[in-house]
């Protein structure tokens, strides 16, 4: 078990490519950790540092406060599993999981423990002998596992385990994740660029962008209250609604043109001389498609119907007001379908707001345990 | 891409020509080996002998050497090759599975240099050129003998040999080394517990090609080994039996059964393992 905190990392490779600039992230003892960004954001690239299969160019990385830049993976005994799988072809599944464990010596017996109880926990007892091209792709990310788990290590890394199976595969493995890390207690830092399984596995979310944590918190509080633009175009399925707008004021109520029509922001969340107020200041109204709901209200907005795509529990539905298009969440036993006029509104305590230049989210946090 | 029927025919055509020119050397020393020496050269080049006789083989297996060096039997010529080419074999395998690994994952100073140079080689034919040169180098070094040829034989092939085996490394993926890094594995861990075993495919093709290159060469054993003429080799033996009959009488159906022998083991080992030979080629060529 350990601490993993990185200081200032910075990582330019010798090509010049700058993967990581001046990092600061902490990962607590035992938790589940899950670096969130699209391809090529630098996530692979700081496993690799925690891993110790790159130095960073600048910083620190730490171990439960021991700086450990020098020392070697097996010295930091870490565990790591790839995208690839990473099984030694030429080894069966028995040796491909007593390998780590022969580089650190131990006793014939311990090995053959540990790989048979790790074997029965993966429910790879019958593979054994067997060698892992013959394997289907959940068994090989299970052997992977597997070899991680038998060198009891301090602290899991993975990258993109998941990635190269089919949906089903990896919402069961997902499963066994979870639970294997609610069995060991171990630290894990986990890498992916999927969402959905980054909000199912994470006690928290570090979300990057070009080299830099640009995000840490809880799946929860990320979703409820992304602090830029990037963060909130990112994070959720079906994606964020965008509205350029302006900043209006009467002098004591802050408000928004939103789709035509005056919006008032909550008032509660407003900090206006922190935030940079100012009348007629642009910004992005971002409004998440199942926060639209179905109304009543006699000043509910009017939409049109577009596209409606069927999603199972959920209707995903495209919507026009006038020339504005944006995507509304409806419960799947809504009656509509296109052509429709649709009628809707919007909970003030919902929105997101950011500037429209910079990005950054112009609204104080949501209250813990209140409605974004 | 489809190809019109003239086209097909005049494909095969050449295609046949071509394995009829490859084949007729080859079947004629087949037939020559069982003919007298007096139908070879006075019979005309018929394929199939008028008398045909096992006399030349039992002759040349049981001849005592030729005519430089009476002590010396066929069998100690054979065993002679054998060991260069062993040998070579060995150094090939161990040298070029050691370096290619060191220049497709190694990171160093000069090594986009040393591996051009290296490349350059590739160039320059290990042939009639260098042998001056070679040959200077080796009397200096007091390398004229089997293991000097050995070393001198794995070097001029060395540059073809490791274009391929790195071609083939290329293709085992990097996220094996960084696994082997993390179970506690070094440079050189990595290369002999997870390269070398999943490199055998290439390394058993470059194994037979500097078998088979080293077992029919003559030049080299010709002029490396002259001084010892006990040591020298199969092909080198078997050029001298044109004159095992003394000068004016050349023995041309003792030859022809001594190239029969000495191809023998080259033929039996490319049957065998044919298959892998052009899997290993391919591999290290097209994925590389």
């Amino acid at each position: 078990m350990a601490e993993i905190t990185l200081k200032g990392a910075s990582m330019t490779y010798p090509n010049g490519t700058k993967a990581l600039t001046d990092v600061d992230l902490t990962v607590r003892d035992h938790e589940f950790m899950v670096l969130l960004g699209p391809s090529g954001c630098g996530k692979s690239t700081l496993l690799r540092l925690v891993a110790g299969l790159e130095k960073p160019t600048a910083g620190e990385v730490l171990f439960d406060g021991q700086v450990v830049n020098e020392l070697e993976p097996l010295k930091r005994n870490v565990a790591m599993v790839f995208q690839s799988f990473a099984l030694y072809p030429h080894l069966n599944v028995y040796k491909n999981m007593a390998f780590p464990l022969k580089s650190m010596k131990l006793k014939p017996e311990e090995i053959q423990r540990r790989v048979e109880e790790a074997a029965k926990i993966l429910g790879i007892e019958h593979v054994l002998n067997r060698r892992p091209r013959v394997l289907s792709g959940g068994q090989r990310q299970r052997v992977a596992l597997g070899r991680a788990m038998v060198r009891e290590p301090v602290v899991f890394l993975l990258d993109e385990p998941l990635s190269n199976l089919d949906v089903k595969m990896r919402l069961e493995l997902r499963d066994q994740i979870v639970a294997l890390h609610k069995r060991l207690g171990t630290t894990f830092l986990y890498v992916t660029h999927d969402q959905a399984e980054a909000m199912q596995l994470g006690d928290r979310l570090a979300i990057m962008d070009t080299g830099r944590v640009v995000q840490i918190g809880s799946p929860q509080e990320i979703y409820d209250y992304p602090n830029s633009l990037y963060v909130a175009d990112f994070v959720g399925a079906p994606k964020m609604n965008f509205f350029a707008s302006l900043l209006r004021t009467d002098g004591q109520n802050w408000s928004v043109r939103l789709l035509g029509r005056e919006f008032p922001l909550p008032a509660e969340r407003i900090d206006a001389d922190a935030a940079g107020f100012s009348a007629g200041m642009r910004v992005i109204v971002g409004v998440r498609p199942e926060d639209f709901q179905p109304s009543q209200r006699e000043d509910a907005y009017t939409a049109a119907v577009g596209q409606v795509m069927p999603m199972g529990a959920t209707l995903h539905v495209e919507a026009y007001i006038g020339n504005q298009r944006f995507l509304v969440v409806l419960n799947n036993h809504t009656p509509i379908c296109e052509g429709d006029a649709l009628r809707l509104e919007v909970d003030p305590r919902t929105v997101h707001l950011f500037a429209a230049e910079g990005g950054q989210n112009l609204l104080l946090p949501p209250r813990k345990g209140g409605k974004a | 891409m489809r190809i019109s029927l003239g086209a097909k025919i005049a494909l095969y055509a050449f295609l046949i020509i071509m394995v009829f020119i490859t084949l007729i050397p080859l079947l004629y020393t087949v037939s020559a080996s069982f003919k007298t020496n007096y139908e070879i050269t006075a019979g005309g080049i018929n394929l199939i002998p008028a008398e045909p006789t096992l006399d030349n083989y039992k002759t040349v297996w049981g001849m005592s050497g030729t005519s430089l060096d009476s002590r010396t039997t066929y069998a100690d010529y054979t065993f002679n090759s054998l060991k260069v080419s062993l040998l070579t074999v060995v150094l090939v395998v161990v040298f070029t599975s050691m370096s290619a690994y060191c220049f497709q994952r190694g990171h160093f100073p000069g090594r986009k240099f040393l591996y051009w140079l290296f490349m350059c080689t590739m160039f320059i034919g290990a042939g009639t050129i260098t042998i001056f040169p070679l040959l200077q180098i080796t009397t200096s070094l007091k390398m004229n003998n089997q293991v000097g040829l050995a070393i001198v034989q794995f070097a001029t092939a060395g540059a073809s040999n490791l274009f391929l085996t790195m071609g083939y490394m290329k293709t085992i993926t990097r996220d094996l080394d960084d696994a082997a890094k993390i179970d506690g594995c070094s440079f050189f861990g990595t290369w002999w517990r997870i390269i070398l075993p999943l490199s055998r495919p290439i390394l058993a093709t470059i194994a037979l090609m500097s078998f088979q290159h080293s077992w029919n060469n003559y030049l080299l054993p010709n002029l490396m080994l002259a001084g010892d003429q006990s040591a020298t080799t199969l092909v080198v033996a078997v050029v001298r039996l044109q004159s095992s009959g003394g000068a004016g009488a050349s023995q041309y159906n003792l030859m022809m059964a001594g190239t029969m022998l000495a191809m023998l083991p080259m033929l039996i080992l490319f049957l065998c393992m044919n298959k892998m030979f052009v899997e290993g080629i391919t591999q290290g060529a097209v994925k590389g």
